[in-house]
């Protein structure tokens, strides 16, 4: 294999001999070190074949012995740069090809996260960013100590982690401890409210009421002391918990105009798409842009060839055009808009139920009002810590 | 029992440095050393150059002679001053002279 791709790069030429004393010519050729190789007898005589450099030294053999040397073919890199050296195009693309491939292999290409469970990629890739590694990083500019050290600061939950360049894949190894669970503190405390209402229910863990069910209570109030007095008449400080319903009462209005002004989406949607370099980001269309008005979706996409992912990723923008449209709504219509409303509202805290909700609506000067009055219970203990000592 | 065993070495090594010329031999070209792979390969060190070649004969000549190489397609792969490799279906190999 090797003594091949050696003859390919200096040209072998093969040719044919033909004489009386065809023999002797390969005698003398060997006898004075040109290489002969793959001789095979032809009638007559003989092909073989030679280096280029050797073939111009037969000559004198050739008269020697009176035999007939001609040229059967000629293969190898001599003869392919000389048929294409007119062809600068095309040696210029094969070297920039090389060139490319090289360069590619010293950029990060993909990266690969293995072992987090508890801290999300997006997170740790965020910190490898603010080190400098992302897709299409300089290998040599990264520190990979550096890097992995970075991690285990940003995350307490990293016990170990360590990134490896492989290739153009950098690995990036972490080892997470297990979730502990912290244990509860026992400082001393109180429990006040965190919002003002009526107590409606009250259980009391630890620590000495202060108000009781049917209460009403400030937001800030103490509700539960840790400050106990034991029977012996010693004041013993405790770490109070306890769980306070509280109920109150909340107004919320909605209002929900009967002409509205809507962006309506047009025909014509267009697809722009952006190639990300690094930071580096170029637009792939020539001209146009994205409309005043219009719907617009952002995507990413890693680009790949053959299964492997480039270190660029091609960002799209679809872009739909949008129309303003003025359109009267009905009655009915506005008053499902505003119980949708209405519904968000009261999702937006988990934490408190809806024990009773009235709900009013009017239509008043081409608008829908709608106003609920709702009724919410939720607990509001708040531990608030004793500050010994004015600490 | 102690004569035997002292015979035994003394051929042992007896054959050692007859080994030893010969290859001596073979080093300073006096000899011709032929290797064949099964019957598809030869290399033949030593040979003096070609006295015949066609396809199906290749006759060498050597320090002690000619050698004769008979077979099918027979085809020189490779050729230095004093060695070479032969290719091809080897039907037989024959000392001439």
């Amino acid at each position: 294999m090797l003594v091949n791709i050696l003859r390919f790069v200096r040209g072998t030429v093969t040719f044919e001999v033909r004489g009386d004393f065809a023999e002797r010519f390969l005698n003398l050729l060997g006898r004075n070190g040109i290489p002969v190789f793959y001789t095979q007898w032809s009638d007559g005589g003989f092909v073989a074949q030679t280096t280029v450099k050797s073939y111009f030294r037969i000559r004198p053999y050739v008269r020697r012995t009176h035999v007939r040397v001609r040229v059967v073919k000629r293969q190898g890199l001599p003869f392919l740069m000389r048929r294409y050296s007119k062809r600068m195009g095309l040696i210029v693309g094969i070297a920039l090809f090389i060139l490319c491939i090289n360069l590619s292999g010293g950029f990060v290409w993909e990266i690969q996260l293995n072992g987090n469970h508890l801290v999300p990629d997006d997170d740790i890739l965020q910190t490898l960013e603010e080190g400098g590694l992302v897709r299409g990083s300089w290998k040599k500019s990264l520190d990979v100590n550096d890097l992995a050290m970075r991690l285990r600061e940003a995350y307490p939950q990293i016990i170990w982690s360590a990134v490896n360049l492989v290739g153009s894949v950098a690995e990036v190894e972490i080892s997470e401890q297990a979730e502990v669970e912290q244990p509860e503190s026992t400082d001393p405390c109180n429990v006040v409210a965190s919002r003002a209402g009526q107590i409606v229910r009250m259980e009391v863990y630890d620590g000495q009421a202060v108000l009781q069910k049917g209460d009403a209570v400030q937001k800030g109030q103490l509700v539960v002391s840790g400050v106990v007095k034991s029977t012996k008449g010693i004041t013993i400080l405790r770490h109070a918990s306890a769980q306070v319903l509280v109920e109150y009462s909340e107004q919320k209005t909605v209002t929900v105009s009967l002409t509205q002004t809507l962006k309506v989406p047009d025909s014509g949607m267009v697809n722009l798409r952006y190639l990300n370099l690094g930071k580096l980001r170029i637009p792939l269309f020539l001209a146009g842009g994205k409309p005043q008005l219009c719907f617009e979706r952002v995507f990413e996409r890693p680009v790949r060839l053959f299964g492997i992912t480039l270190p660029f990723d091609l960002t799209i923008h679809q872009v739909i055009p949008a129309t303003q449209q003025t359109v009267t709504l009905t009655a009915e219509k506005a008053a499902q808009l505003a119980e949708s409303e209405l519904l968000s509202f009261e999702r937006q805290t988990p934490e408190r139920t809806v024990v009773s909700r009235k709900i009013k609506s009017s239509v008043r000067d081409n608008q829908l009002v709608m106003t609920a009055e709702y009724v919410f219970q939720e607990d509001a203990a708040q531990q608030e810590e004793i500050l010994l000592n004015g600490q | 029992m102690k004569t035997r065993t002292k015979e035994r070495k003394g051929n042992a090594e007896l054959s050692k440095h007859k080994e030893a010329v010969t290859l001596g031999n073979v080093i300073a070209n006096q000899e011709i050393h032929i290797e064949l792979n099964g019957n598809r390969e030869a290399l033949v060190d030593g040979c003096k150059g070609i006295v015949e070649y066609n396809d199906s004969t290749v006759r060498l000549n050597t320090a002690a002679g000619q050698i004769r190489f008979s077979g099918r397609s027979l085809q020189i792969a490779c050729m230095t001053e004093d060695s070479m490799i032969l290719r091809g279906y080897i039907l037989g190999l024959e000392y001439c002279s």
